[in-house]
């Protein structure tokens, strides 16, 4: 029996359009609070079922992203109680905290353009770890292995590359290329 | 391990619980603490998303194509939402779009804060100016100009002149300097290199090994030695000199046997050799049900305040102790001034409102160990914090610690304690459950730039003559000049020696003597000059042209004499100080002022040997100090005038002879200063004449 009417069919539409649309900021968010970022996706697709499910709370015209995260924040302490892994994971009460100062631009467009042309400004050498780091999954010994370097180089060329890379991304968006 | 690292090590998911644990103490503790959270999550998540809509592809065009478009990963979700995934298409779409026209150099290096990336490309650095860089691969550089310098990549620079010293950590081995006539290569060290315009150069290895190439001969150095290379050859000499260098900034972590892991009671009383734990009834033990050591497995609990409890012996503490001895790390930092940082962790049981809450931590510099530590003689520095822990004993409390400390500094004091702050029971047990864990101990240093010393060939002579100096050259603007010997050394001309310090008489028993002549400047700098320096040796510098500083000059440091005299004019804008030290009776160090004039910040005569005497001419000063709480030091003036805006009077005396004595404070202020004298308020000064 499909009981939804149109309305609230319209409704859960809205809700997802939403969702996709800050679905980077949402991915980010889940990223920024767990630790490893493997079962991202998981975490995301769950947030997401959840979301559609609840879409009739969500008041139209207030803060979806902020609605969302909360939502996320839970999804991450479930994903990691059912792992047994939660000792692992930041207390509830901190991630509440976390969340609380948590910034509104956290991934948004302009920010990952900004990423982007700051990455060109590194080594070609250190692009290719940061590739191996973020896109391969490999930890530093293994980047450490592949590139003939000693772990310790790399995990510095790599905390280096980061606030680098942090520093860049301040200077590119405060200085309007968003 | 920093904020930083801890966080993005926990994002990472390489935190074991008990360092999750510590992050959440350190996150609830502190808002800036969650700032600092954010900047480095954002930066990650920025990064995992970026890579990650390459899914399948190769990432390696993240930041070269920009024409592909990219489809998210393997997004199960939106496949039920097919609608909307068009709108995401579309929306990710956009990222591809921006295209970086600024296509410039990698990024090689940043600043020594990492506050400013550096590309590849050249770099200038001009007389007396210095930085050092930080290479992608962990390679510290200090440079020192004038120097030209290439950066060519994350492990490679070229050093076409100028002078450099190297720190290369582990792992990042490899490193080259390429200069004009060779290669450096290194093997993980510490290392100086030099080039002159003429294409000289020189390598002194100070710890670990490089080989240098020169043409087809590589030369292997290991150890301490140094190689000069010139037209004349090539020569490899034993030992090396690091202070000749500029030094990078290095940071140290020390162990000190800080985990607390293996379950023992440490020894009673204050510890008398260094490397162990001693003092009060304290152990180390394992978890309990309800506390859980903030690393490893074993934790330090405090147990009482002294054993057996008694009336007499109570402390307010339970106090241990650890003598440290830095023999081994001077070395390491270069003997320049150290910041220490000590960080632990405190957590205690519940327990009840009769609990004491307050952990201590303490450190202390020593030049020498006494059985009393920290409150002993020898103490140069010290410092002690008191942290508060909370009652919760699933959470450990931070505690920070830092101290300045000298260069080459033989032994510090660690102190932990727990405080009887609530209740002082004198009967077991003074504290049901409190404990220290995961001690840490770093060392960071500065740059320091390179500091040559020249020394004068002692026979009279020129200063701007360089065959008068060690290795036939004057002292450059960084030296530190050292003339002694029999020769005065005149100054005829103007000689800016500005970031140099000055040193004459300077071993035992030793004569200086420097005569800045009627059309003579000598500019000096911040750093301190001293006229007079070991047991034993005389000094004497006149003035009959100009003398500038901007640092601290002292007329005799605890030697047999020392003598400035004064016709042509001195001006400071720092302390002048006669005596830095009290020093033997029998030592004397004299000012005179026979004419022209002396302009200071502020002038200080301390000690019995300090005598100054104002024939003629003028004195300046924004404040005099005469005497100090023992020495009797004396100002007799026969004449000319001396003004001051401020009177610190202690055990000196001030015979005013002739001539006028001008000081800024009412009289009312000044009536037992030289009774009997005749004074004359005017304006804001008054004006005190001789006796009658």
């Amino acid at each position: 029996m499909d009981g939804e009417s149109a309305a609230e069919k319209k409704q859960v539409a809205r809700v997802q359009a939403l969702f996709v649309k800050h679905a980077s900021q949402i991915r980010g968010f889940i990223i920024s609070m767990m630790p490893g970022a493997s079962e991202t996706d998981d975490i995301l697709q769950e947030t997401f079922l959840t979301v559609t499910a609840k879409a009739k709370n969500f008041e139209l015209g207030t803060n979806f992203v902020a609605w969302a995260m909360t939502i996320a924040r839970f999804k991450v302490l479930e994903h990691f109680r059912q792992g047994k892994k939660s000792e692992l994971l930041l207390g509830d009460e901190i991630l509440e905290l976390l969340v609380e100062d948590a910034p509104n631009n956290l991934a948004d467009d302009a920010q990952i353009r900004a990423l982007k042309a700051c990455l060109q400004r590194l080594s070609p050498q250190v692009q290719t770890m940061l590739g191996q780091r973020y896109a391969e999954g490999w930890k530093p010994e293994r980047i450490a292995t592949e590139a003939g370097w000693g772990a310790n180089s790399v995990y510095v060329a790599l905390s280096r590359a980061r606030t680098a890379l942090r520093e860049c991304i301040v200077k590119q968006v405060k200085g309007g290329l968003a | 391990m920093t904020l930083v690292d801890h966080i993005q090590s926990y994002l990472d998911g390489d935190l074991v619980a008990h360092e999750v644990r510590e992050l959440e103490s350190a996150l609830s503790a502190s808002s800036e603490a969650r700032r600092t959270y954010w900047k480095v999550a954002q930066t990650h998540s920025l990064l995992s998303l970026a890579y990650a809509e390459q899914d399948g592809a190769d990432w390696a065009s993240l930041t070269t194509s920009t024409q592909d478009i990219s489809v998210p990963g393997p997004s199960r979700w939106w496949v039920s939402a097919a609608a909307a995934a068009a709108a995401l298409i579309a929306l990710l779409a956009g990222w591809w779009h921006f295209q970086d026209t600024a296509a410039s150099a990698p990024i090689v290096a940043t600043t020594q804060d990492g506050s400013e990336f550096l590309n590849a490309g050249n770099l200038h650095l001009d007389l007396g100016e210095s930085r050092e860089i930080v290479f992608l691969k962990g390679t510290r550089v200090a440079l020192e100009g004038p120097a030209e310098v290439e950066l060519l990549s994350d492990e490679k620079m070229r050093l076409n002149f100028g002078k450099i010293g190297v720190d290369v950590p582990d792992g990042a081995e490899g490193f080259t300097v390429i200069t004009p006539s060779g290669e450096v290569i290194d093997y993980g060290t510490r290392f100086g290199l030099s080039v002159e315009k003429s294409g000289e150069m020189r390598a002194e290895v100070f710890e670990g090994r490089i080989e240098v190439s020169l043409g087809k001969k590589i030369h292997r150095m290991e150890g301490q030695a140094s190689l000069d290379f010139s037209a004349a050859g090539t020569e490899l000499q034993q030992g090396s000199n690091p202070s000749g260098y500029p030094m990078p900034s290095s940071t140290l972590h020390w162990s000190v046997d800080g985990n607390f892991n293996t379950p023992k009671k440490h020894p009673s009383g204050r510890p008398h050799s260094p490397n162990q734990w001693s003092g009060d009834p304290t152990e180390n033990t394992l978890s309990t049900p309800s506390i859980k050591a903030a690393s490893g497995k074993g934790m330090l609990q405090f147990l009482s305040t002294n054993d057996p409890p008694s009336e007499e012996l109570d402390t307010v503490a339970s106090q241990l102790w650890r003598i440290v001895d830095l023999h081994e790390v001077r070395e390491k930092m270069g003997r320049r001034p150290t910041n220490v940082t000590l960080s632990a962790w405190v957590n205690r049981i519940n327990g009840s409102s009769t609990s004491d809450t307050i952990f201590l931590l303490g450190l202390s510099a020593h030049q020498f160990i006494t059985d009393e530590l920290e409150d002993g003689p020898g103490v140069l520095v010290k410092t002690q914090t008191a942290i508060e822990s909370d009652s919760d004993p699933i959470t450990w409390e931070r505690a920070d610690l830092s101290l300045q400390v000298p260069p080459g500094l033989r032994y510090l004091v660690v102190m932990l304690g727990a405080n009887e702050n609530v209740r002082n029971d004198l009967h077991a047990p003074e504290f049901d459950g409190h404990f220290i864990d995961n001690l840490k101990m770093t060392f960071h240093a500065g740059m320091r730039s390179s500091a040559i010393t020249r020394h004068w060939r002692g026979s009279p002579g020129n200063w701007s003559n360089p065959k008068k100096w060690s290795e036939n050259t004057a002292p450059a603007s960084t030296s530190i000049a050292v003339i002694q010997g029999a020769g005065t050394a005149s100054i005829t001309e103007e000689i800016r020696h500005l970031s140099g310090s000055l040193v004459l008489g300077r071993d035992d028993a030793s004569q200086g003597s420097l005569h800045v002549k009627e059309k003579g400047t000598l500019h000096l700098g911040e750093t301190e000059t001293i006229i007079g320096f070991n047991p034993g040796a005389s000094a004497t510098c006149q003035i009959d042209g100009t003398l500038t500083t901007d640092g601290p000059l002292y007329i005799g440091r605890n030697n047999a004499h020392s003598l400035m005299q004064v016709r042509g004019s001195l001006i400071s804008t720092n302390l002048i100080q006669l005596s830095q030290y009290d020093s033997p009776t029998d030592t004397r160090s004299e000012l005179e002022i026979l004419g022209g004039s002396l302009h200071a910040d502020s002038l200080r005569l301390l000690y019995d040997q300090s005598q100054m005497l104002l024939l003629s001419g003028t004195v300046h000063l924004k404040s005099l100090t005469l005497g100090g709480t023992t020495g009797n030091a004396t100002l007799t003036q026969r004449g000319g005038t001396l003004r001051t805006e401020q009177l610190t009077l202690g055990k000196g005396t001030y015979l005013l002879e002739s001539g006028q004595l001008w000081i800024k404070m009412p009289p009312s202020e000044l009536s037992n200063f030289l009774p009997g004298h005749p004074r004359h308020p005017k304006g804001d000064w008054t004006l005190i004449l001789p006796r009658p």
